[in-house]
């Protein structure tokens, strides 16, 4: 995987994937990990998320001449186009119920990472049970890093609602788990 | 912390490994399927090929000629003199022939393949059979390297490889960026500058170092051209147009505007006093480096939702909206365009026709009246108490169907006791009216300036007129008593309004509610709370509320806030998450059939909402609002990019 680049260099790269395939492979292993973590947590299981990342790819790389670097980083597009996904068939109910859950395996990394693993599974086993429009705003917040104003810009929602829908999520996880 | 250790959840991976891959894979070779083959990038013939192709077409004929060749006195000569020979000769009897292929690259450690199979990492030697090979050299951040090579007997086939990389080189190593997202600029700057920010309004930022102070200004809807004194000299810089005042050759002063949407970042830069710029020079260099650097994208774009201010109000026979300090108003057919200036004035509550516009304006709320030939004025009336010269408004509660009357509510401040000069709410000194009457809500006669008071209306909240505009309720929404709905008569004369309530006694746990009244028969009731949460149908009768039916559970926190009735009270609207947003929004037919709309805004018992679209591809399209008639089963689409509205009549939706 390729560590992460800067503004720049990922719009370069963006530019350069107009042109050339290669480049693109580059930004979908920067990105595919991260956008499938945030289908699974969105739809709550593995087939549903294969289906919207492959359809998420598809549509970014027929829609690549269109893009337009906006200020936000390219994940942000790659995610509202899931997002959008997402909730077109969860709306059209087709296969998505957002407040079904699978269990699934995270990172083998993790022992690594946490002291505490139990206590953060119990965590991850919180934030499936948060409203969908919470678990997104909690997962793209504090689990891939986006600013209240990238999350903004992928939800569709204005920055205040970001704010509250955190605040909210973190008030019911605090519910669930003391700290 | 909670929000740190969600840092630490991992994301879900792939439950078969091998997705990610093929994806990947099968990626690459549609696009590749859609896109004609390079030349550049088809690789050399294999050295095999060539030998099936070889012996398939010539071979026969080499083949006799080899062995004949080899066994007969000129067999030696042949063998030196004709490469084919030799090489068939060699298979034959099993000699291979070799040369070195040494590859180079700038920079090293890429990757090295050969015919596509992976050989290593440059530098790269190695003896290799002779024949012709596709040499691929791929590195990280650069670009592919391609090139065919031919392997010749005994000699070295040297490739030196400088690799393209994909990112730009970077002419502003070792300076700083300096991003204001808030008013969207920025620019790189040397690390020996100081940078300071002021916040105050226009003035933005100002750079300084030994010989050049440059501050930053974000001007709105500023003529530039008027601004740029005649005796500048134009100099182009990047895409822009520099000013600078030239001194016996030295730059004095230069000005540099960047345009965006109709406002200005403006650079200024001033050299000090003493300082020598010559107008070609390293110093002038490292500022144009500077100028070029500057971005700027007017925060009133419409790159994002939240950067184009929604339509303040969608209504029955008029649309408004704002950009920057302009309201525009039109018909809800797209016709009879108007603007206003609004700069430093406040949207606060449109008429439901359109024609009046409330702000809040100089510490109290004004009204114009957007469709008279000079639009009028109207002040809210002022305290009479000596000394006592603010007023300011929260709360206005909304307009009567009718549009002749308007709700509000005043906080009443005595000005020379707020802070900085300016009032709000928690600040300040609250003083007497002079009207005996504090915190309480009115109503505003537009037609002959009058005011009526709402008596006993100081803790009760949501303001609701009926659908006949001839009464006005209000609510106990404070939760410390059973919930009742006040209801105001007016058509009574001027002074203060009489009142009558309506309690619910049904409500043991003292929630807060939020309702609409269309008459006294038509009440919708929104309860919160723990149990049985939901929207309710209800009446008003003798001095009761009696719920009714129940249309809808929600869930305590957040969704179908505030229920407003359609004017004809067939459908509900609600909002998500916030009221008064420009967010996801919810209609219900009355039937019980349920339509959800992104983007939707909510009026007050109006039959016209608006949405916004996104794109195909997920961007926001803000800039697109549409608008339907519910009771005609019409959907018209406003472009509102520009100030000439585009009109798009779409029979898309089958309301009934």
């Amino acid at each position: 995987m390729i560590k992460n680049l800067s503004l720049e260099q990922e719009m370069a790269l963006v530019e350069n994937a107009k042109k050339d395939i290669g480049a693109f492979a580059k930004l979908y292993d920067l990105y595919f990990p991260k956008l499938y973590g945030f289908v699974v947590y969105l739809v709550g299981n593995h087939e549903d998320a294969e289906d919207i990342v492959s359809e998420t790819f598809e549509k970014s790389l027929s829609n690549l001449q269109k893009y337009e670097h906006r200020g936000f980083r390219f994940g942000s597009w790659l995610y509202k186009i899931a997002r959008n996904l997402v909730y077109d068939r969860s709306k059209a109910k087709t296969s998505i119920n957002l407040d079904s859950f699978e269990m699934f395996a995270t990172d083998e990394n993790l022992d690594e990472r946490i002291n505490d693993q139990v206590e953060v599974e119990k965590l991850g086993k919180f934030v499936t049970e948060l409203k969908a429009e919470q678990r997104e705003v909690v997962v793209l917040r504090y689990v891939d890093g986006y600013s209240i104003k990238e999350t903004s810009m992928i939800t569709g929602r204005s920055e205040d609602s970001v704010k509250s829908a955190c605040k909210r999520a973190l008030l019911n996880i605090r519910k669930e788990m003391p700290t | 912390m909670i929000e740190k250790k969600l840092k630490q959840l991992g994301r879900p991976k792939p439950k078969d490994s091998t997705f990610e891959l093929n994806l990947k894979k099968r990626l690459m070779n549609s696009y590749q399927a859609d896109k004609a083959p390079d030349p550049k990038e088809v690789p050399a013939e294999t050295p095999k090929k060539q030998r099936v192709f070889f012996l398939g077409r010539m071979g026969i004929m080499t083949f006799v000629m080899a062995i004949f060749c080899v066994f007969t006195l000129g067999g030696t000569m042949a063998y030196f003199s004709f490469p084919g020979v030799k090489e068939t000769v060699n298979d034959l009897v099993g000699i291979e022939e070799t040369g070195v292929l040494a590859v180079n690259s700038e920079p090293d450690d890429a990757t090295l393949y050969i015919n596509g199979e992976f050989f290593g990492k440059t530098p790269f030697e190695q003896e290799m059979p002779v024949g012709n090979y596709s040499i691929r050299i791929q590195k990280e951040d650069y670009e592919d390297y391609f090139t065919p090579v031919k392997i010749k007997e005994g000699e070295t086939e040297k490739i030196e490889a400088e690799l393209v990389s994909l990112i730009p080189e970077d002419e502003y190593e070792g300076w700083f960026t300096y991003n204001n997202e808030e008013l969207g600029f920025g620019f790189r700057y040397p690390g020996e500058w100081e940078i300071s920010e002021n916040g105050d309004q226009d003035y933005v930022v100002s750079l300084e170092d030994d010989y050049v102070i440059a501050t930053l200004t974000h001007q709105k809807l500023y003529d530039m051209d008027s601004a740029i004194p005649e005796n500048y000299t134009q100099i182009q810089i990047g895409e822009g147009t520099a000013y600078v005042l030239l001194v016996d050759n030295n730059i004095e002063r230069a000005i540099f505007p960047l345009e965006s949407k109709g406002q200005y970042l403006v650079v200024n830069m001033d050299v000090k006093s003493g300082m020598e710029i010559p107008f070609v020079s390293e110093e002038s260099d490292l500022l144009r480096k500077f100028l070029e650097s500057v971005w700027f994208d007017s925060v009133d774009s419409n790159d994002t939702v939240e950067t184009y201010k929604p339509p303040v109000s969608n209504v029955k026979d008029r649309f408004v909206w704002q950009r920057g300090d302009t309201v525009y108003s039109m018909d809800n057919q797209g016709n009879d365009m108007r603007n206003f200036d609004f700069a430093g004035k406040e949207i606060k509550l449109l008429s439901p026709d359109g024609k009046w516009i409330l702000f809040n304006e100089n510490n109290g709320i004004s009204i114009i009246d957007t469709l008279g030939e000079n639009y009028q004025k109207l002040l809210l009336p002022q305290s009479s108490q000596e000394g006592i010269n603010a007023i300011y408004a929260v709360e206005t509660t909304g307009w009567a169907p009718n549009s002749r009357y308007f709700a509000y509510r005043l906080y009443l401040f005595d000005y020379n006791k707020c802070n900085d000069g300016f009032c709000e709410p928690g600040r300040g000194t609250q003083v007497d009216s002079g009207l005996g009457m504090q915190n309480g809500y009115y109503i505003f006669d537009t037609e002959n300036g009058a005011t009526m008071y709402l008596k006993d209306s100081r803790r009760l909240f949501i303001g609701n007129w009926d659908n006949m505009s001839d009464r006005f309720y209000m609510g106990s929404t404070m939760g410390d008593e059973y919930f009742f709905l006040r209801e105001y008569e007016l058509g009574l004369g001027y002074g203060e309004a009489e009142f009558h309530d309506y309690v619910l006694e049904s409500d043991p746990d003292y929630q807060a509610y939020q309702y609409d009244v269309h008459n006294r028969q038509s009440v919708v009731l929104r309860k919160g709370g723990m149990d049985d949460a939901g929207i309710y149908m209800a009446k008003l009768e003798g001095n009761e509320i009696i719920i009714g039916t129940k249309l809808k559970g929600i869930s305590e926190w957040d969704e179908y806030e505030f229920p407003r009735f359609s004017k004809n009270a067939d459908f509900l609207f609600f909002n998500y998450h916030e009221f008064y947003g420009f967010e996801n929004g919810t209609f219900v037919k009355l039937d019980g059939e349920l339509y959800e709309y992104e983007y939707v805004r909510v009026i007050e018992q109006g039959k016209v909402i608006a949405i916004r679209y996104r794109d195909d591809a997920g961007h926001p399209a803000p800039a697109t609002a549409v608008v339907i008639n519910l009771t005609e089963n019409k959907i018209v689409k406003f472009v509102l990019e520009t100030k000439e509205a585009e009109k798009i009549t779409l029979p898309v939706v089958e309301i009934n």
